[in-house]
């Protein structure tokens, strides 16, 4: 099955998508990915002064799994180190090298009012995996993708999170699977330039639960749901690209 | 897909994690429907496991008293799990999407268990076989009714016709735009494709399909109505009519125990019970009256006083305008036409009607209408 979708036929929403419209007042975010809530200047203070809380974007996802698989994708053509995050151009694919054995795929799709970036298909990468004897399952759908972005973020986190989130213990793009509010989270330090952040790959069906829980243990924290424009730094950094890859 | 069922005024119930809509307001308008008609369900949160590998096929037979490995591409075939002593875990589908790859389903409440029963199995083993959660992944819907083929027919250009996709047919295809996993089978009597669809994805299918079936009495229904309608047909449901004593034999799955197969989860146990004959069976109960008898209330020999089983469900059914049942009952007991005394209540309070041992299926006990 092909993971390539005909947009006129089909309407993809985020896990999400409820939160997004009532942050969004019924506005534009309705039919739009949230490139704002409506107050970007509000929103990228948040990020350079608190917190900010994003869902970057849709995200295609194929996980690779067996003995080998880091091995398989690097024969793909793609980089990764073990419990890293290898991240890719806009529009690449971002290798989440949970361990030799098990390997993420994870790139960025079109998303109507988001950022517009030449997405690659994923899917076309299991085909060869599959022939070197990998199983290669499609994930979409599975995993939602969240961005916590701010100089307070490791406070949030050490509240959120019993173990050491530390720069010594978990270094930049290093990954990490944590319970959080009672939930798996595979976690991705990944700063935007100078500010801390990471990146959260939560069960879909625990998203919505996962981001109030952020938002409540975070408020004192001065937690806010930014959109993607207060993600963007420098002149020209797609959000897209700046939730599991590059930044800068 | 939730919020589509709040805007349909879903009344919800909790089944283990998840939420469900229990009914749309009128129970007997959506069993009629299915029976009539159309009707849609979300079926979601059922367990789903992709497990691939050259020894997946094996391993799956390993892991069950049926056959999987000689199951064909394009096919899927009815799984009930058992543990070392042969009592039933769990049960679902399984359906070969390719010759290495199998879509694997289980109840709602057992997903995790059945995870880490087939990883316990491949830890360490030299089996090749990967096994990958994708229950997140898929949202998913069964659509049953005699008009369900001619709604698939709306939304898809695959050849969904009854000699293209026949019963227990898989098929991999685009159903209203979106890439779907087709299943032609259904637990309600009728026609059923339960369509699999990344879970982005999930309110535009239901979405669609409603608009599909619009004109020809689609109606979405909810969990009442399918339990009532798996009675119908006798279907056990795994943890409701079954408990920590049942064996498959005397569950009324005893095609499904493979005794020519070399091993198996359970397969000694089974067979003793093979051996040895049934004690109990789980068998269908007509309700004589308009009084239904609880979960749990007495089955008790005509003109005595002596239980001879228990009642596991009991429901009245507007299709065939009676109250009917299964129940446990001693092996004896469960001949066609039987006359029982069934308590209403738990214990001795209550008072009683009577039952009848209905060994078949109360309705279309041929499964005509399922596979037509």
């Amino acid at each position: 099955m092909s993971l390539g979708r005909d947009p006129r036929a089909a309407v993809r929403r985020s896990a999400l998508a409820a939160v997004h419209q009532r942050l969004a007042r019924g506005g534009d975010a309705a039919n739009r990915w949230p490139m704002s809530y409506g107050d970007p200047d509000g929103e990228r203070r948040a990020v350079a002064g608190a917190i900010g809380l994003a869902e970057p974007g849709l995200y295609d996802k194929l996980i690779v799994k067996g003995r080998g698989a880091l091995a398989a994708v690097r024969a793909a053509g793609l980089e990764g180190r073990p419990g890293r995050v290898t991240p890719a151009a806009p529009g690449g694919v971002n290798v989440w090298a949970i361990a030799d054995d098990e390997v993420l795929l994870v790139a960025a799709v079109n998303t109507p009012g988001g950022p517009a970036i030449q997405a690659v298909d994923v899917a076309a990468l299991a085909g060869p995996i599959r022939a070197a004897g990998l199983a290669a399952t499609d994930v979409s759908s599975g995993w939602t993708v969240l961005r916590l972005v701010g100089p307070r973020v490791r406070d949030l986190l050490e509240e959120l999170v019993a173990e050491d989130l530390s720069p010594d213990a978990v270094p930049d793009q290093g990954i990490v699977q944590v319970p959080m509010a009672g939930c798996r989270v595979i976690l991705s330090r990944r700063d935007l330039g100078d500010i801390p952040g990471c990146v959260l790959l939560v069960a879909r069906d625990e998203a919505e639960y996962i981001w109030g829980a952020l938002t409540e243990i975070g408020a004192a924290h001065g937690i806010r749901p930014v959109g993607g424009t207060a993600l963007v730094v420098g002149p020209a950094a797609p959000v897209a690209a700046s939730a599991t890859g590059a930044t800068r | 897909m939730h919020e589509d069922h709040e805007r349909l005024a879903a009344t919800w119930t909790d089944m283990g994690d998840w939420k469900r809509p229990l009914h749309y307001g009128d129970v007997a308008a959506e069993c009629r429907a299915v029976h009539e008609a159309a009707g849609l369900i979300d079926v979601s949160t059922l367990g789903k496991l992709d497990v691939q590998g050259p020894d997946a096929g094996e391993f799956l037979d390993w892991l069950h008293p049926n056959r999987f490995s000689d199951l064909r591409v394009g096919r899927v075939r009815y799984r009930a799990m058992l543990d070392d002593a042969g009592i039933i875990l769990d049960d679902g589908t399984i359906a070969r999407l390719a010759p290495e790859r199998f879509f694997f389903s289980t109840t709602t409440g057992n997903l995790d268990a059945v995870d880490q029963w087939l990883l316990w199995w491949l830890a360490g083993g030299p089996r090749r076989v990967t096994v990958t959660d994708v229950t997140g992944h898929y949202a998913a819907v069964n659509l049953a009714g005699p008009n369900a083929r001619e709604i698939m027919r709306r939304v898809t250009d695959l050849d969904v016709s009854r000699e293209a996709m026949a019963y227990l047919a898989a098929a991999e295809g685009a159903v209203a735009g979106v890439p779907a996993i087709i299943l032609r089978i259904g637990f309600v009597g009728e026609v059923g494709y339960e369509i699999h669809v990344p879970a982005d994805y999930g309110a535009h299918l239901w979405g669609a399909l409603l608009e599909a079936g619009r004109d020809l009495g689609l109606r979405p229904f909810g969990v009442e109505a399918q339990r009532v309608l798996r009675l119908e047909k006798q279907h056990a449901i795994v943890g409701q009519d079954t408990d920590a004593l049942s064996s498959p034999v005397e569950a009324g799955m005893g095609w499904l125990v493979k005794a020519d197969k070399p091993d198996f989860i359970g397969r000694d146990a089974s067979l003793s019970v093979v051996a040895r004959g049934p004690r109990q069976v789980l068998t269908g109960i007509e309700v004589i009256g308009l009084d239904l008898p609880a979960e749990g209330a007495a089955i008790v020999r005509d003109g005595t006083s002596t239980a001879i089983g228990r009642i596991t469900r009991a429901k009245w059914s507007t299709t065939l305008d009676k109250g009917i049942a299964l129940g446990w009952i001693e092996s004896g007991e469960a001949v066609e036409g039987n006359k029982v005394t069934l308590r209403l209540g738990v214990g001795r309070d209550g008072g009683t009607t009577v039952g009848r041992v209905r060994t078949k299926p109360f309705y279309d006990p041929s499964g005509e209408r399922l596979r037509a």
